[in-house]
């Protein structure tokens, strides 16, 4: 048996007797990423709950009121009698939204003096106000549209001029590459990628950490026939392969659930798994090997890669970052990652686009691995390093 | 009294005595505190890059184009014929948005035939469309508007008139509580509840494990045990509620529009409840390292079942009653009803009456386990059980 497979059989001996490492390999991600697909189970967030305060109670006030709910993103659930039980509504978030129908609308609206509807809209929840304060503004515009088109109708313009008369420039909107505004694949993906870094970056610093604190590395080394390399390859390599199958169940699954179409390579999907893999797992060793100390490298480790996600720049774009929080991101594994997914998941991009991340995951796992080097071969032998909680 | 008075200050020397739980007590949150908002720190996107593609070269294209340039959210960063290069550089992620002029705009607004601009956005990135149609459809919108007027002007009516008759019904979208639409805004303050319930979580763990390997006398009562690791906690925590909601805060410019009484009085069952669920989970975790490893994957989920992002309204049945075992989601929404969105205390009492609720449900459960644990000790002490 070769040097490198008996360390994979040690590893794998190894392994039940570490519950912890088996949950986070196994129980804690897939329960995280079973919670994540029920977060967002219904994909486009619709029928949110608003409320109205209609001052003027007329036909036309109703119609008006009719426009809005008939927006996908809203569900009038509420009638306010005044301004303090709207906002009483509002901050108990009861409602996202309440939209006022002025006194006298029907009558200003009939003498062309154009009443003012007014959406009072939650913004500390920004997805839920952005969405609502959008599609209300939608349906209101259009509904004035169409009494704007009447009137020049009535006037006796052709269709086409009072068209043209009630809006001389339209803009005609396309949505490229999440045209439904879906949240499973525009912020659940990166939750669920997010979680797999967590689960590769720790179990490194775990299965690395364990053997310096329980001293068990010169074992490590004297199974691997004193071989640094073999020691390291036959240690990592199955976690990366394990990465590499989650990552299928994970995202695969996640993907294939929510019916998200992939676009682009697979192969290049498949490449750059394994690249940040490696670079997840190589910021782990480099933490690990130079802290030599399982507690500390955990902690420290939870600081890296658990608020990856804020920023990997999916959810709050990075030319929008301080300086600071983008060259931070520029070295999280996540933020790569994810560029490659949207690129060949949501967009279909030409392969020379997608190199980029890939080559930039290689050389994160390239240098952190360089950076590590002159301690990989010393916490294997040096006891001094050991034993250290 | 005597008893509680004692178990507290054991707590705090006992906290004080051991690396492991001041980083993860004490150092933690505020480090987290500072690094965690810093992506955030100009709140909104501005700037954001559009390509032009004018295939009109009239006076008003190029108006237009000005236009959106000179808006605070987007600029023009190119301008191009080609459709096709244009939306590359979308796909490429260089630019956030397209608008495409077709040839013979300036001509159908001058006939007074309907005339259109189109515009592509990137929605892989929610803020990136949301941002650059919102103003791509504010110019556009003044634009046609201004061109509507002028036309009513020219055949006679006041601009008052020209405008109301352009307008039938004017829309005026009022955002409340974060007026500016920030991010930080939207997410910090969340995610700080988040982190002060992680990070207690991991400690109590972290000083059940010193605590067992010590071997406490198991002489005071269990009541002023726990009260006196509640007592501890919530000292220690409105210590930091104090550093992130008054110190991070006013140092990132964040909204705090509760007062510190009633910040207090929320935030304390808060403290107590998650004290009391890690006490009472703690036995699962025979080493303070499991716990970090355990919490340190389950915060994404946690802070996403709280609906601050994705609306909890249309989450699965089944995870919003799992939500409920939290308290970081009655927590955060609470907090942000108070401190941001400015309710009064009795606003937020469906909050805080299920924090109190999980206060029983798990002073009971941290009880029992205590209770459990305490007697396999003695019985252990007599050979007559197994400790791990």
């Amino acid at each position: 048996m070769s040097r490198i497979a008996r360390v994979m059989v040690r590893e794998l001996q190894r392994l039940p007797r570490f519950p912890v490492l088996w949950a986070l390999l196994g129980p804690i991600p897939l329960g995280a990423g079973l919670l994540l697909t029920g977060v967002f189970q219904a994909q486009v967030a619709r029928r949110l709950p608003i409320g109205i305060l209609d001052f003027d109670a007329t036909q036309t006030a109703r119609l008006a009121a009719r426009w809005v709910d008939a927006a996908r993103t809203v569900n009038i659930v509420a009638r306010v009698q005044d301004l303090g039980e709207a906002q009483a509504l509002l901050v108990q978030r009861k409602v996202y939204a309440v939209l006022v129908i002025p006194r006298h609308f029907e009558r200003d609206l009939l003498h062309g003096r154009s009443p003012r509807v007014t959406l009072l809209y939650n913004e500390q929840y920004l997805t839920a106000g952005n969405l609502i304060s959008a599609d209300v503004a939608r349906a209101v515009n259009a509904g004035s549209g169409a009494v704007a088109f009447e009137v020049r109708r009535s006037g006796g313009l052709t269709a086409a001029a009072a068209e043209a008369a009630a809006e001389p420039v339209r803009v005609d909107s396309r949505l490229l590459f999440n045209p439904a505004i879906n949240y499973a694949r525009g912020v659940g993906l990166v939750l669920i990628v997010g979680v797999m870094q967590v689960v590769a970056g720790l179990s490194t610093i775990y299965v690395v950490g364990r053997e310096l604190r329980d001293s068990t590395a010169g074992e490590w080394l004297a199974t691997a026939g004193g071989s640094p390399v073999a020691a390291w390859v036959g240690k990592l390599a199955p976690y990366v392969l394990y990465d590499l199958v989650l990552m299928l169940v994970l995202v695969g699954g996640f993907v294939a659930w929510f019916h998200i179409p992939v676009l682009g390579s697979l192969g290049f999907l498949l490449l750059g798994a394994v690249a940040f893999s490696l670079a997840s797992k190589a910021i782990g060793v480099l933490l690990t090997v130079w802290l030599a100390n399982l507690r500390q490298t955990l902690g420290v480790g939870s600081f890296f890669f658990g608020p990856a996600v804020a920023f990997s720049g999916v959810t709050f774009p990075r030319i929008a970052m301080s300086t600071f929080a983008q060259v931070w991101g520029g070295f999280v594994p996540l933020t790569r990652f994810m560029l490659l997914l949207r690129d060949q998941v949501m967009v279909g991009a030409p392969l020379r686009i997608s190199a980029a991340p890939i080559l930039v995951l290689a050389g994160t796992a390239l240098g952190a691995g360089l950076l590590a080097l002159p301690r990989m071969g010393r916490v294997l032998r040096d006891a001094r390093l050991w034993g250290h909680e | 009294m005597k008893a509680l008075a004692r178990c507290f200050w054991q707590t705090l020397r006992r906290i004080a005595g051991e690396t492991e739980t001041v980083v993860l007590l004490l150092a933690a949150s505020v480090l987290y505190a500072l690094f965690y908002p810093t992506p955030y720190m100009r709140q909104v996107l501005r700037d954001l890059p559009v390509v032009v593609v004018d295939r009109d070269h009239s006076a008003l294209s190029r108006q237009l184009t000005r236009w959106v340039d000179a808006s605070e959210a987007a600029s023009v960063t190119a301008r191009s014929n080609d459709l096709d290069a244009a939306q590359d550089s979308l796909r490429a992620g260089s630019a956030g948005a397209v608008l495409l002029i077709p040839k013979d705009f300036e001509r159908h607004v001058l006939r007074r035939q309907p005339a259109y601009v189109e515009a592509y956005a990137d929605a892989s990135y929610f803020l990136v469309y949301s941002t650059a149609l919102r103003a791509i459809n504010g110019v556009v919108g003044t634009l046609s508007t201004g061109i509507a007027v002028r036309r009513l002007e020219a055949s006679g009516f006041t601009e008052k008139a020209a405008l109301e008759r352009t307008r039938p019904v004017t829309f005026v979208s009022w955002p409340l509580f974060n007026p500016l639409a920030g991010y930080g805004t939207f997410v910090v303050p969340a995610v700080f509840i988040l982190i002060l319930q992680q990070t207690l979580l991991i400690g109590i763990a972290a000083l059940r494990v010193a605590e067992r390997r010590e071997d406490e006398s198991g002489s005071e009562p269990l009541w002023a045990i726990l009260g006196g690791k509640l007592g501890a906690t919530a000292l220690i925590y409105v210590g930091h509620a104090v550093f992130m909601f008054g110190v991070v805060f006013s140092l990132y410019g964040f909204p705090m529009r509760a007062s510190w009484l009633e910040v207090f009085i929320f935030l304390v069952p808060y403290f107590a409840a998650v004290t009391l669920l890690g006490l009472a989970v703690a036995e699962l975790f025979d080493r303070p390292e499991s716990s970090t490893v355990a919490l340190a994957a389950m915060s994404l989920p946690a802070l996403f079942m709280s609906g601050i992002s994705f609306p909890v309204e249309v989450q699965a049945g089944w995870v919003r009653a799992l939500a409920v075992v939290l308290p970081s989601t009655f927590g955060i929404q609470g907090f942000l009803q108070l401190a941001e969105m400015g309710a009064r205390l009795d606003q937020t009492l469906r909050a805080w009456g299920a924090l109190w609720i999980q206060v029983v449900v798990y002073w009971t459960l941290a009880w029992l386990v205590l209770r459990y644990k305490g007697r396999s000790r003695q019985l252990g002490g007599l050979g007559l059980a197994h400790e791990t």
